[in-house]
């Protein structure tokens, strides 16, 4: 049964994920979103680490460059590397209570943010201000109610109830 | 630009992707689209036929004023001619419209809802009715991004209006800012000066309103002064945008045939 489910339901939640990221929101406010895409998958790597692994993280992140008009591998390169520490933490990570996985996720969102900023760079000169690095933390603040929202839609996942 | 380099392999690749992705960008802007749609068609028939009164009177002045600049494009012409310079002969243009979906917001682009299949290119420029708002970066067969002049990775080579003095303008990351960052202190230049293409670069054809000149100041310590401008053309506002083919065929010299002929045959090619 979990089979069944859990792919499809976590594309289609991929899929909402991306249409939210690229909503035209005034770009004042949009500065300061997180980045959904990656903390929807961010979800998926932990609780169904068995299927979605540093490939299909790949695969996100490059669509997510040709939505987001990036050269194509930055977002998948940052993704893929993300993807690989969630699996090797996935075991320790169920055991932490959301407070600490806020701050888990904090690390992994800025760790993504900041190797889109160098890969960036090195394409054409990124300035960005000191608000590039506020969407990281807003994006924590907003892991245990993305957590617990997908939580109805994984089919094993379930220890918060 | 370095995002050019590695385009040119990769780009049947990101065709093909940018199909894949399309119907995440339709949904996207299928609200927006939805409303506008229900506006245009609800709106009541007393607001059409004061549109309609509008638009004609708008029309009869524009075609009143193309009159004048159609002779005085072919007297300019023949001027140049005569200078045995070379004059670039008018530019095709196409309307293209904003797709509703947010890029980066840290760059300053857009999607539009044109692409190859109408043959637009990479580095195309693209206007509205106000002034320039950017160049085409990517091409995919139903869509294009187009960045904008205000994109930090993005400079326009520009001419002040007044006097001619050439220069460079580069965006600022900011809606609408951008900025002159290589005018000496004693440069001529004011507050309130307008900004054109200077045609340099091969980019931008010449002439096309940039930004205006918002503030000037002379930095004691430094060689350049800090020059800030705004964009003439809203570039947060509006959804339609025309993009453009400028024909850069110039005159020929010294026409053998007499002036008025060669002129006509340039102006059917178009």
């Amino acid at each position: 049964m979990t089979k069944r489910r859990g792919s499809g339901i976590s594309v289609i939640t991929i899929i909402v994920a991306m249409a939210v990221q690229i909503m035209p929101i005034p770009n004042a406010i949009a500065t300061y979103l997180p980045d959904w895409i990656l903390l929807t998958a961010i979800y998926w790597f932990i609780t169904t680490p068995d299927k979605f692994g540093v490939g299909y993280a790949w695969l996100t992140g490059v669509f997510t460059d040709m939505l987001t008009g990036h050269v194509l591998g930055q977002h998948a390169l940052s993704y893929s590397l993300v993807a690989y520490l969630c699996l090797k933490a996935h075991r320790r990570f169920h055991f932490f209570p959301l407070p600490q996985q806020t701050f888990i996720i904090l690390i992994l969102l800025l760790l993504s943010q900041l190797l889109i900023h160098w890969s960036q760079n090195s394409i054409t000169p990124h300035a960005v201000g000191w608000s590039y690095w506020i969407s990281p933390f807003i994006g924590a603040l907003a892991w245990p109610f993305i957590f617990l929202l997908l939580q109805n839609f994984s089919p094993r996942y379930r220890p918060y109830g | 630009m370095a995002a050019g380099q590695d385009q040119s392999r990769l780009s049947p690749l990101r065709s093909l992707l940018s199909m894949a992705v399309l119907p995440i960008q339709l949904l996207v802007s299928f609200p927006t689209d939805l409303v506008r749609n229900t506006i245009d068609n609800y709106s009541s028939y007393s607001n059409l036929v004061k549109e309609n009164q509008q638009l004609n009177q708008q029309q009869l002045l524009l075609e009143a004023q193309i009159l004048k600049l159609k002779s005085l494009e072919k007297e300019n012409i023949r001027l140049r001619s005569f200078m045995e310079t070379s004059f670039d002969l008018g530019d095709q243009v196409l309307i293209a419209e904003l797709r509703s979906v947010n890029l980066d917001p840290f760059e300053q682009k857009v999607v539009i809802n044109k692409g190859k299949q109408f043959g637009v290119f990479d580095g195309q420029p693209v206007i509205n009715t106000k002034g320039i708002v950017g160049q085409v970066a990517r091409t995919y067969p139903l869509n294009a991004e187009v960045i904008l002049i205000t994109d930090p990775a993005h400079a326009t080579p520009i001419q002040i209006n007044r006097n001619g003095l050439r220069t460079l303008a580069v965006g600022s990351g900011k809606t609408n800012q951008l900025v002159l960052p290589y005018l000496p202190n004693n440069a001529d230049i004011k507050k309130g000066d307008l900004l054109v293409t200077s045609g340099l670069g091969g980019t931008f054809p010449a002439g096309y309103p940039v930004a205006m000149v918002t503030e000037v100041s002379p930095q004691p310590g430094s060689p350049f002064s800090r020059i800030t401008a705004t964009a003439t053309a809203n570039l947060d506002r509006n959804r339609e945008m025309l993009l453009i083919w400028t024909h850069f065929d110039p005159v020929p010299l010294f026409p053998s045939s007499g002036t008025s002929s060669t002129t006509e045959h340039n102006s059917e090619q178009q």
